[in-house]
């Protein structure tokens, strides 16, 4: 409490050595940040009009040759006739199938990479968030956000680099060898990939955000009522300046509570700027597969419209294994920012 | 549309000419009935020159050789059923089917390089 009356001022005349490195490494320097600082409302939609032409434009080129290659297989399975029409869609297939396989394995390696960076940047972000939550007076909060978040984080990066995503690439590998051959066993493999993934996906957001939710409902109450404590404590046991210092501690503990919300919202921009062109990408994928399907069925190339559907449902599923990472790592840092209220109910 | 009613007009000359010829000359009017249909064929493949070659001007903007293998599985296919339907207007319904077998083997040998670069793709990824 002291502390947090009195806070030691900054004698530093420059950062530390590995704050500095950090910063030198994320190749932006001080002029980038104070020209972030001079940004307009048309910079801001500059900067949002440019990641969605990044995450779209690999999908439009996709669907380009999609299209293209669509056509053309269509079009030369009508020339050849029966019976050759039958191989002239086994080739299409296979070159179709070539063509989706290595475009939905990037989306899957950029997916898992994407994750991994969020990772890193918890990894500093979370122990100066929660030492910030602390000096506000919300030390339960902050344990439980550099503890349980963190690990949770951590342990969900890892799943999906480790068993969701490596799950995900069989069932696009089993979704191109179930239309090539045409059997129903590889097509219900396929489907059975895709719902694990789905339950997998379903389990994981309630889990974390029940006992998330739960640990921040329980520490935030722990926190209110120690601040409410102490500044009873200080108004009864110190005389004459007792209100004074409490006020004090009032003030000070919403000052810490501003520059908390400040750097969550920072926070959380960061990780939508790094999740949000990812996540377009894959939605963008998403309809390119879905609209190559209705053109694959329309040129009569169905093994390659079937593929287009089972790789629909796979995209999709990249897109949710993103959005349940943003979900946690959002959900968590917001729960922690409204929260505390530094006990002034 | 010019080009249509000439060639049938020339299907409808040799149509005539072969019926006249099979009753006496039945070799000739198999030759001519071949010759006629080759003639066909290849008025048809000066037409798609261009397209083939400006899709083989498309060929890096695909990845791999698909389309290219797509081409040349028509060409196959066109090819065999022609040797196919010549082989059964002579009255040699097996080596009609021998032609087709053989038209189906090399279009699907075409899908081998295709299928090859798949399962290495398939190697790769899941390691």
């Amino acid at each position: 409490m002291l502390l947090v009356a009195l806070p030691p001022p900054a004698l530093a005349d420059e950062l530390p050595k590995a704050a500095q490195e950090l910063i030198d490494e994320s190749g932006v320097s001080a002029a980038d940040a104070a020209d972030a600082a001079g940004w307009t409302l048309t910079d801001v939609l500059d900067r949002l009009g440019e990641w969605a032409v990044s995450g779209f434009r690999p999908a439009l080129h996709f669907a380009a040759q999609s299209a293209g290659y669509l056509l053309l297989a269509g079009l030369l399975g009508l020339l050849a006739g029966r019976p050759y029409s039958a191989y002239a869609e086994i080739l299409s297939v296979l070159g179709f199938g070539s063509l989706s396989l290595s475009t939905a394995m990037q989306l899957t390696t950029l997916v898992g990479s994407t994750a991994q960076d969020c990772r890193t940047y918890l990894t500093s972000f979370v122990p100066v968030f929660s030492g910030l939550a602390a000096a506000g007076g919300q030390t339960s909060g902050a344990l439980v956000y550099s503890g349980m978040f963190f690990a949770m984080s951590g342990f969900l990066a890892a799943l999906a680099q480790n068993i969701l995503l490596p799950i995900l690439q069989i069932y696009f590998c089993i979704s191109v060898c179930a239309c090539l051959w045409g059997g129903a066993g590889l097509s219900d493999a396929a489907s059975l990939f895709a719902r694990c993934i789905s339950w997998l996906l379903k389990l994981c957001a309630a889990l974390f955000s029940l006992v998330l939710g739960l640990q921040n409902a329980l520490a935030a109450t722990v926190d209110n009522a120690a601040l409410r404590t102490g500044k009873s404590l200080l108004q009864g046991a110190i005389p004459v300046v007792g209100d004074a210092a409490a006020a004090a501690l009032t003030g000070a503990a919403a000052a810490l509570q501003l520059l908390k919300g400040s750097l969550a919202l920072a926070a959380l921009l960061a990780l939508a700027a790094m999740f949000v062109p990812v996540f377009v990408q894959s939605m963008a994928y998403a309809l390119c597969f879905a609209a190559a399907g209705l053109l694959a069925a329309a040129v009569g190339q169905t093994p390659c419209a079937r593929l287009c559907r089972l790789y629909f449902e796979g995209t999709r599923l990249c897109g949710s294994v993103l959005a349940l990472y943003f979900f946690i790592t959002f959900l968590s840092t917001a729960l922690l920012l409204l929260a505390g209220n530094g006990g002034f109910a | 549309m010019i080009l249509l009613c000439k060639l049938a007009a020339a299907v409808f000359v040799a149509a005539v000419l072969i019926l006249i010829l099979k009753k006496d000359q039945p070799a000739f009017a198999f030759l001519v009935s071949v010759c006629t249909a080759a003639g066909l064929l290849a008025v048809v493949v000066r037409q798609l020159q261009p397209l083939l070659d400006w899709l083989r001007t498309l060929d890096g903007y695909f990845q791999g050789q698909s389309p290219a293998a797509l081409l040349q599985a028509l060409g196959i296919a066109l090819v065999a059923q022609f040797a196919a339907d010549t082989c059964k207007e002579a009255g040699l319904t097996a080596a009609a089917g021998a032609v087709e077998l053989c038209g189906r083997v090399l279009a699907l040998l075409q899908a081998l390089p295709l299928l090859q670069s798949l399962l290495s793709s398939f190697a790769d990824y899941l390691q």
